[in-house]
């Protein structure tokens, strides 16, 4: 294939064998399956457009990605009423896209979580979309505090690096952006990727230095602060997850992103939102779980290679990482 | 003439450029990216062709002698070395490209003094170095016939019968213009373009590659370069090369096709996207592990 026509995700060709079955593997064993220990983070997906197009963006958001829509605030604040009409123990509501900033009615969604008590994380590129809403942002930082955390992604502390994967002129920006936040009070976390050959230690010891230089106060040995992306190893092939490898691995079902979470989406030319185990399958509807919150409780079969990848292999996850 | 030499392992990112062309803009500004990125010469390799036909050979072969990266010998070298009378590519005559090439070799000849011949006649044919675990063989054209065109549209059966040829389980070539990349199984066949020329998809960018070792894959990316290439137009014109090449760098075609297969020539004028490819390492065996993914 030539370089227009090599989509990284579709290499290397997956064993076609794999991934069937949601019940069984294609070795004739049991799948693995992760059930909801406890709903305590909702994703809302505000839509998948963007500012900007970074290379490898899991998601492919882009100022041209409208594949999931933008979700309107009334219809969160159904999700949030059934929260509480089913009493689920939800601290925290997450906010990703695309960029949140960009929804139109995304500052009221925010202002809603908060005033019912919820903590706020946002993703953010802190570029101009983000801006734009500096005032209101700022107000509810005065108001609810640490409850709202603004998480910037800054791929690298080095404006090389980062702008590599995410572009030219993307770098200041953004550090203008972080900047601003905290020069206004704004509780901020960081979401860098490792993608260099360089070690978590040299990488933190980077974004320390880039921290400390402009008087950004995160910790960066902190790894809720600053979380680090591993880079996530394409294998020749991905191996499927069965009930046995949790006994083999000492990884726990409940620490995978589905015991705890869930994400709501709305496709396009979807009357309505849908339910979805985690943030990293957007796209694939084999893993819809209904318009409520109530009908999501079930268990989540690992019937896709990124449960292997990302999740039981990886480590990674968008939930904020817990020490 | 050195026939191969080897680079030894190389433990972090390497920049693969092809074709300076005589473009000394396009030089600086792809070894200003390596700077940038913080890549050492040693991990930064050319595909040859350092002069073709654009107005500034003597400059860009002081410049990337200087600049101490990794140079396999183009063709170009090749013949410049000899002192013959063409530029070895091998086109036929009366061509549009064969023409066009008489003015801008003739001129390369007698710019370049007889050092940068000598630097030219000392380039290695072949180079390997190792990364991630896996051999490489950089080469110009083909693993023997220096002018050899390998395509994206070359038929993966030659491409297999060159990494052979080569020896190693990923071929790093230049010589046909285009960048592209092109998993074999588990081999990889590497064009990263060349700097000197726009790629024939009617912007005027030039294409670089990086490799950058991961656990255990390597992950090619492509990138396009910006540069002042009005400057390098107008050191063409001041030189008084054909006007042809020197249009070309702006509005992205190439004058001649005379050496493109049918495929190419129906993707001139489309931009390309800089994209990535993910080259695994060989298939795993062992049952996963949590410190293989960690």
């Amino acid at each position: 294939m030539t370089v227009t026509q090599a989509p990284l995700k579709d290499l290397p060709p997956l064993d076609p064998k794999k991934f069937r079955d949601p019940d069984v593997t294609a070795k004739g064993e049991r799948r693995a399956a992760v059930g909801l220990k406890a709903l305590e983070t909702l994703w809302i997906n505000t839509g998948s457009l963007c500012n900007l197009t970074c290379r490898n963006c899991y998601i492919e958001s882009s100022p041209t990605n409208d594949r999931l829509i933008y979700l309107s605030a009334a219809e969160v604040r159904a999700y949030l009423d059934e929260i509480a009409s089913l009493g689920l123990p939800t601290r925290q509501i997450g906010f990703t896209g695309g960029e949140p900033f960009m929804n139109p009615e995304f500052m009221v969604m925010v202002e809603d979580a908060l005033a019912r008590g919820f903590e706020v994380l946002i993703l953010t590129n802190a570029m101009k979309p983000m801006m734009k809403r500096r005032d209101a942002i700022a107000a509810l930082a005065r108001r609810y505090g640490p409850r709202l955390v603004l998480r910037v992604s800054l791929d690298h502390y080095s404006q090389a690096l980062h702008e590599l994967e995410r572009g030219k002129r993307s770098w200041q920006p953004a550090l203008d952006g972080l900047l601003w936040l905290v020069r206004d009070g704004v509780t901020v976390h960081v979401a860098g990727r490792t993608f260099w050959r360089e070690s978590e230690a040299e990488l933190r010891a980077g974004f320390a230095r880039l921290f400390r230089e402009h008087g950004v106060p995160i910790d960066a040995a902190d790894r809720a602060q600053l979380v680090l992306f591993p880079e996530m190893d394409a294998a020749a092939d991905v191996p499927e997850i069965t009930e046995a490898c949790w006994g083999i691995l000492h990884v726990s079902p409940d620490a995978m992103m589905c015991a705890t979470s869930r994400m709501v989406v709305k496709r396009k030319g979807a009357e309505r939102p849908v339910v979805l185990p985690c943030t990293l399958l957007p796209y694939d509807t084999q893993f819809e779980m209904g318009p409520t919150l109530a009908g999501a409780q079930g268990a989540v079969k690992l019937n896709h290679p990124h449960c292997a990848k990302f999740c039981v292999l990886g480590g990674g996850s968008c939930s904020v990482a817990k020490e | 003439m050195t026939a191969t030499r080897d680079l030894g392992a190389l433990d972090g990112p390497v920049l693969v450029f092809g074709g300076p062309y005589g473009n000394l803009a396009a030089t600086r500004a792809v070894l200003g990216e390596a700077g940038r990125l913080g890549i050492p010469r040693e991990r930064i390799v050319c595909t040859g062709d350092v002069v073709a036909y654009c107005g500034e050979p003597a400059e860009t072969v002081a410049l990337v002698r200087d600049s101490g990266v990794a140079v396999v010998m183009g063709n170009v070298e090749e013949s410049l070395a000899d002192d013959a009378e063409d530029c070895g590519c091998g086109f036929e005559e009366d061509t549009a490209c064969a023409r066009l090439s008489v003015d801008w070799y003739a001129f390369a000849r007698r710019a370049l003094d007889a050092e940068a011949k000598s630097w030219m006649r000392a380039l290695p044919r072949h180079l390997t170095f190792s990364l991630a675990g896996r051999r490489l063989a950089v080469i110009h054209g083909g693993a023997v016939a220096i002018n050899r065109f390998v395509f994206p549209s070359t038929p993966a059966g030659d491409k297999r019968a060159e990494l052979a040829l080569a020896g190693a389980d990923g071929v790093i070539a230049g010589h046909s213009g285009l960048p592209f990349a092109e998993l074999l199984g588990d081999r990889l066949w590497l064009n990263a373009g060349v700097v000197g020329m726009p790629a024939n998809d009617g912007t005027p960018r030039g294409w670089y590659a990086l490799l950058i070792p991961r656990v255990r894959a390597i992950r090619v990316a492509f990138f396009p370069l910006a540069y002042d290439h009005a400057a390098a137009a107008r050191a063409m014109a001041a030189r008084g090369l054909p006007r042809d090449y020197a249009e070309a760098l702006s509005t992205g075609l190439w004058p001649s096709m005379d050496v493109l297969p049918p495929a190419e020539r129906r993707a001139r004028g489309r931009p390309l996207a800089p994209v990535d490819l993910v080259w695994p390492a060989a298939r795993v065996a062992a049952a996963p592990s949590l410190t293989a993914g960690a």
